[in-house]
């Protein structure tokens, strides 16, 4: 054991107090560990749920990680997790802190990606079982789906070195200008696929432009509402368009790279006197060579989520062409991660510096006016990608300077569960789910019907909740909800 | 008698495993992790892998052995419906009985494993030997 104290369940509840509109702190002298205070994003309702669960326990002792700068948060979406809870972000110092790969997450750079068309509600609705099958079978999926890449180990290992500028530059699978509107421009500087064990490379050789299967997928969608005209419009959001939202991470490889470091960084937390609660907050120095190491191979896998994204995008271009010809192009809007490390310049306690910002079921939430983001969204800020459950809605966002201020420049990331997946298969036994959807004019198809209980709404929280509260806290603006029309599954 | 119990969570599946050795125990730990996703009944055997594992302590090594497991189905997508367990000086081998999977066989009933986490992670020495271990899916 690394560290002796007993689970969270039989410890005192943790105290929260009130600390504005949809803020509550956790006090930095609630555990004996904590290294700075907690702050959670929240109403009354969620701050409940999220109290339900182990989730804030593991903020708590996520302030333990040493180097840790400004306070360990949660979003509104926060739920339990392995180490940082998912929903939680927490920033260190380059020089003396660490980064940890538990609060990255298994599903390294799990993301979103967002694409609008010209096309219009009826005219999908023309089309709409046929699309449905058509993308049904070009998006491979499920457990073990097949890529039909057919990448070598040379590719792949390209691949993980150039993210989406591979598959537009090498592929041809793309346009140049995609690359624009993808956080990080589709490439994580200093990926290394030297730094990936053979491992994982073996898990991803064959899942390259695949959907994967739990809570991944692909929706084609109709925008719904618009709430703020001019975010949306720089967006090439309008009211009664088709959009397609895609939610797929880097697979089994970012999986396996997670797993390897978390043995690595136990190790080295032995070697350098690190002690923390919770042995799947292992973490090491950012300054060391294995922290260097993770970081190389975290990028990588990074890049093969960017590089999948870009795949399932294209796999779903073609699709739309073949129906709808040049009517149905599809322009990239921007694609999110949402588990993700990254070095970033904050504004702490006055004084601007570069930190290395973790964000775990969280997402980056830049405002309008900052430097990294590109052209398009420099005056309206960049787009935050939100999806909810498959029979509801998804939102689209903007960040403010409130969220630059107080959580390092990042929103929720969406819905989170409500109901454990076996609790909502019993909770819907001898429901045809899909045939429920269907009634509602939302057609589904996924390799596994039977999963689908698992995902359905009342899983789910209500998405709308989660962002209205990121709204009240001030740290988003909302821009548009789309509505699912068709939905892949793995 | 080995067995052994699947308790889901919000999101991630804890396993119960328990036999009169630890050998025993992690082979049931074993068929508890394939039988999150597949139906056990739905496994024929026709293929075996060895597997060799080290760890410096049997709750690393439980993690380790379970995530070969994971790793099998993610790369070659072979499915265990067995593991032969020896524990050795310092870590363990196992032979896998199984299959590779198809599209139809074995039959999937439920989430796709991610990861063995060391989350909630618990060996009680025996017998009956009894491990804990929460996986992500």
């Amino acid at each position: 054991m690394v560290h002796q104290t007993p689970p969270a369940e039989k410890r005192a509840p943790l105290p929260v107090e009130p600390a504005g509109e949809c803020r509550w702190v956790v006090p930095k002298g609630a555990r004996p560990w904590m290294r700075t205070s907690a702050l959670v994003i929240a109403d009354e309702r969620l701050l409940e749920h999220i109290r339900a669960e182990q989730a804030l326990d593991q903020l708590a002792n996520a302030t333990a990680l040493p180097g840790i700068v400004g306070q360990a948060l949660a979003m509104p979406d926060c739920h339990q997790g392995y180490g940082l809870p998912v929903g939680g972000v927490v920033a260190t110092e380059l020089k003396h802190g660490v980064v940890s790969p538990g609060a990255v997450g298994y599903d390294v750079n799990c993301g979103v990606r967002l694409l609008a068309s010209d096309l219009a509600e009826h005219e999908l609705l023309r089309q709409q079982t046929k699309l449905a099958d058509l993308l049904g079978r070009s998006i491979p999926s499920g457990v073990g789906g097949h890529d039909g890449l057919d990448l070598g180990r040379r590719d792949l290992e390209a691949l993980l070195k150039g993210g989406a500028e591979w598959m537009v530059d090498e592929q041809g699978w793309g346009e140049a200008e995609d690359l624009d509107v993808i956080e990080s421009g589709g490439r994580i500087d200093g990926a290394d696929p030297d730094a990936v064990s053979a491992r994982a490379k073996d898990r991803g050789l064959h899942q390259v432009a695949t959907l994967g299967a739990g809570n991944h997928f692909l929706e084609v969608q109709v925008v719904d509402e618009v709430y703020d005209e001019a975010a949306a419009a720089a967006m090439g959001l309008a009211k009664g368009r088709v959009t397609m939202l895609v939610h797929s991470g880097s697979r089994g490889l970012g999986h396996q790279v997670c797993q390897d470091f978390l043995e690595t960084m136990a190790d080295l937390m032995v070697a350098h006197g690190i002690e923390l609660p919770d042995r799947q907050l292992a973490c090491g120095p950012i300054d060391s060579p294995e922290g260097r190491r993770y970081l190389a191979a975290m990028g990588a896998a990074a890049n093969f989520a960017f590089a999948n994204r870009q795949g399932l995008a294209h796999r779903a271009r073609r699709a739309f062409h073949e129906l709808f010809g040049r009517d149905g192009a599809l322009r990239l809007v921007y694609d999110v991660c949402h588990n993700i490390a990254k070095v970033e310049r904050h504004r702490i306690g006055g004084v601007e510096r570069d930190v290395l910002v973790h964000r775990k079921g969280a997402t980056r939430a830049f405002p309008a006016g900052h430097p990294e983001l590109p052209e398009r969204y420099r005056a309206v800020g960049q787009p935050v990608l939100i999806p909810g459950d498959m029979g509801r809605y998804s939102f689209v966002a903007v960040g403010t300077e409130v969220a630059m201020r107080d959580t390092f420049g990042s929103i929720c990331h969406g819905a989170g569960r409500t109901l454990s997946r076996h609790a909502a298969k019993r909770r819907l036994e001898g429901v045809d789910v899909a045939s429920e959807l269907k009634k509602r004019g939302i057609l589904v198809r996924t390799p596994s019907p039977r999963e689908l209980a698992e995902e359905a709404s009342l899983a789910y929280k209500d998405v709308a909740d989660v962002v209205d509260v990121c709204v009240r806290a001030g740290i988003a603006r909302k821009v548009a909800r789309l509505r699912p029309r068709i939905v892949i599954k793995g | 008698m080995p067995g052994y119990r699947l308790t889901p969570h919000t999101s991630e599946v804890g396993i119960a495993a328990w036999g009169d050795t630890l050998a025993e125990a992690f082979e049931e730990a074993a068929r508890a992790l394939v039988a999150i996703t597949f139906d056990p009944r739905t496994i024929r055997i026709r293929e075996t892998r060895d597997v060799a594992v080290e760890a410096d302590r049997p709750d690393r090594l439980l993690v380790r052995f379970l995530n070969e497991l994971v790793y099998l189905i993610d790369a070659q997508r072979f499915v265990a419906a067995r593991a032969h367990v020896e524990v050795t000086e310092g870590g363990l081998r196992a032979r896998l009985r199984g299959r590779v999977a198809d599209s139809y066989r074995p039959k999937r009933r439920g989430p796709q494993v991610k990861a063995v986490t060391y989350h909630g992670l618990e060996i009680d020495p025996g017998p009956p030997w009894r491990v804990r271990v929460v996986v992500d899916v």
